[in-house]
């Protein structure tokens, strides 16, 4: 789609996933693994979690665009007959979701405890345009897009930052079918 | 003639009698006391000169009476009939109008009768000065003028003027003056403050007036340093001068120092201390870079004593490179100064040296190099004039012998192949190699040389070589033949492959099996347009599988 994969905006290292593990350990200590997920160890676990990542942003936020009205109106076939392209404006958008990267880990032989991270994404947009045809979104036109990222591991934020700055394409296909709006009453 | 005749003739001549003895008895007469002045009445009456009148009337009454109303005064009589009284007529303040006395006399009432005398007086000539009526006896009044003859002068006041002005005032009034100057606090510097005679006293003309003119408060104090005494003193006479001995070695008696400084302001009077020299001290002279045997001289001349100290020094030898005490300084007669005399400098070794490093080592000498024939590399140093470690000046001349390597020792060469003989020979002095015998110089090698070995000859000479002949060609082949066989056997088994060493086993096995759900919670979406909804959505959207399902773990 865009080309903007998740992993670009973030990326697991050896220290977040040891400092996960410390929190796992806090959170139930009587099944607190010995600890080894650390070191090198701790850095391959991160490379695999960082493989889960390669996912376009903006198939990840796909249906966060029908939460604006703008849009679902454009599913209305009276106002927006068949074949005609809408073209809907947003402007200062921000679109949040909330991830959960899970490891599941044997060190030499030993099961160790799954480790359940929470990746959250925040999307900010300056202008927005979608371009709306037969009630589905085909294609987005995104300006200037930013992000902030924040990894924590239960309770406890691991880590909070603002991604670099994205560098997309001038218009984002949606593929063939694109996002179908519900139409109202559905 | 008849008796009317004789008569007449007898009356005139009675009368001719009478004016001749008239006068006679006049003068026969004595003249009454009261016509002459008061200061002479008494001394006259005494002589004889004057007597005293008598009264013409019996009575006063009887004479004021017969005085009349008409001579001069009034009689008047008081109501009780006593003797009335005569009083002379009232004459005008002819001294207040400044008149002369002839106008004076002109304007007197009549019957007063004018009398006049002089007087000296700063008022001017003719005057009335001072007047008077004065009652004669009977009913005669006299006015009595005492005029002026001009001859005083009235000094003028000056106080407070300057010293000119009241110079010029007292010169212009005919008077001579007489300023004497003097210190006061009464007045401004250079106003009068005082004079003799006072003002308004009449003097006569060309007297002397003394004037006291006040001196300034504060002077400037001449500057009298480098001045003999004398001519100090006399310099300061508006100062007290006080002097005090000092040692120096300037003349006796000049002064050295001042206090106050001159051109500072002191008061007129007040004391000025002078530093006079006694002549006892002598200032060193200047030594530094005069030879040993002059300085001595000049010390002895300035009654100085010498102590010397030798030291390494460019400076060139025997001359005096630093003293102390310092030139100038002033030191009592006999004090030892310390001369410091170049001793010269170090002449370094440089023999074995090259010609360019011997040359900076004497750099602070003049060197001059003699090339001479040597078998030793060209620009070594063979000798040095002066020795090492002998003194000399500085750009003193050290003459140095210097290799020119036109010298060869013919090399060793027995046993060496032709070709390294004649190597060796351009190598050792470009030496020409020369074979009577060359018809088997190619397997041939030296013998012995001519000249011998460790002969010497020029550069370029030629050295005639004996050659003997050597082993045959065949028995090098086969030297050469062994070794190489020996070579390709040792590359061939450098060449042949090495096992490789076993990689060490994994020292830990570690599995990882990741995934992702992608929003476990609604989307957020917001913007900042109005009528914006926020409405959460459930995402569907899930990325790999779970560790428990997991078949194809991936091994680190």
């Amino acid at each position: 789609m865009s080309g903007v994969n998740l992993r670009t905006l973030f990326e697991f290292s050896g220290a977040l996933v040891e400092r996960g593990a410390a929190e796992k350990a806090k959170e139930s200590p009587a099944s607190a693994a010995p600890p080894t997920l650390v070191g090198f160890v701790a850095e391959a676990a991160a490379n695999k979690l960082n493989s889960v990542l390669d996912t376009d942003v903006f198939e990840m936020l796909a249906h966060g665009w029908l939460a604006f009205k703008q849009v679902r109106d454009c599913a209305d076939t009276v106002t927006h007959p068949p074949g005609q392209d809408t073209i809907v404006t947003l402007h200062d958008v921000e679109i949040g979701s909330t991830n959960s990267p899970v490891l599941h880990s044997k060190v030499g032989g030993v099961t160790l405890p799954e480790l359940r991270f929470t990746l959250a994404l925040t999307a900010k947009f300056k202008t927005v345009q979608l371009v709306v045809r037969d009630a589905r979104i085909r294609s987005l036109r995104p300006g200037t897009g930013a992000a902030i990222v924040k990894l924590s591991y239960g309770k406890a934020k691991l880590v909070e930052r603002p991604t670099p700055e994205w560098r997309l394409p001038l218009e984002i296909p949606l593929g063939a079918e694109g996002i179908a709006i519900p139409r109202a009453g559905h | 003639m008849g008796s009317f005749e004789r008569c007449r003739h007898s009356l005139r001549g009675a009368l001719f009698v009478v004016a001749l003895t008239m006068p006679l008895l006049a003068l026969a007469q004595p003249r009454p006391c009261s016509s002459l002045p008061r200061a002479e009445q008494a001394i006259a009456r005494e002589q004889g000169l004057c007597v005293d009148d008598k009264p013409l009337f019996a009575t006063r009454k009887a004479a004021i009476e017969a005085a009349g109303a008409a001579r001069g005064g009034a009689a008047t009589s008081n109501p009780q009939g006593k003797v009335p009284t005569f009083q002379c007529a009232a004459m005008p303040d002819f001294v207040a109008k400044r008149m002369t006395y002839e106008q004076a006399r002109q304007a007197l009432p009549k019957g007063l009768r004018p009398r006049v005398t002089k007087r000296p007086s700063s008022a001017p000539p003719d005057v009335v000065v001072a007047q008077s009526t004065e009652q004669l006896d009977g009913n005669l009044c006299w006015a009595s003028f005492v005029v002026s003859d001009g001859s005083l002068v009235l000094v003028p006041p000056l106080g407070g003027l300057t010293r000119d002005v009241a110079t010029q005032r007292l010169l212009a009034s005919g008077l001579r003056v007489d300023v004497r100057e003097m210190p006061t606090d009464r007045a401004a510097f250079g106003r009068v403050f005082d004079q003799k005679p006072a003002a308004d006293v009449e003097v006569a003309r060309n007297s002397i007036v003394l004037l006291a003119v006040a001196l300034a408060t504060t002077i400037r104090v001449p500057d009298v340093v480098g001045r003999n005494l004398g001519d100090a003193q006399s310099t300061l006479s508006r100062f007290a001068a006080k002097t005090k001995q000092a040692e120096s070695a300037r003349p006796a008696g000049e002064v050295l120092a001042q206090a106050p400084v001159g051109g500072t302001l002191a008061k007129p009077g007040s004391e000025v201390l002078l530093s006079v020299s006694d002549g006892s001290l002598v200032a060193v002279p200047d030594l530094v870079k005069h030879p040993l045997a002059k300085a001595e001289k000049m010390l002895t001349e300035a009654g100085l004593g010498l102590a010397r100290v030798e030291e390494t020094s460019s400076a060139p030898v025997g001359i005096v490179t630093t003293q102390r005490p310092a030139p100038k300084t002033e030191v009592r007669r006999d004090t030892t100064v310390t001369l410091h005399v170049s001793a010269g400098l170090n002449v370094p070794g440089v023999v074995g040296r090259q010609l360019s490093d011997a040359q900076t080592s004497l750099r602070s000498f003049a060197v001059r190099a003699e090339r001479v024939a040597s078998e030793r590399v060209e620009g070594e140093v063979l000798e040095q004039s002066p020795a090492a470690g002998t003194r000399a000046a500085a750009r003193a001349t050290i003459t140095l012998s210097v290799s020119d390597g036109s010298v060869v020792v013919v090399p060793e060469l027995h046993g060496m192949a032709l070709d390294a003989a004649r190597a060796e020979l351009l190598r050792v002095g470009d030496l020409n190699a020369s074979t009577p015998d060359a018809n088997d110089a190619g397997t041939a090698i030296v013998d012995a040389s001519l000249p011998i070995a460790g002969a010497r000859v020029k550069r370029g000479d030629t050295v005639k070589l004996k050659l003997v002949p050597t082993t045959p060609w065949w028995a090098w082949i086969a030297g050469a033949a062994a070794l190489l066989v020996a070579a390709v056997a040792g590359v061939l088994k450098w060449l042949r492959p090495k096992p490789r060493p076993t990689p060490p086993a994994p020292l830990l096995d570690a599995h990882f099996s990741p995934s992702i759900e992608f929003n476990v919670q609604p989307i957020v979406a917001r913007t900042s347009g109005p009528q914006v909804p926020e409405i959460g959505l459930r995402a569907e959207l899930v990325r790999g599988r779970p560790w428990a399902k997991s078949d194809n773990e991936e091994s680190t």
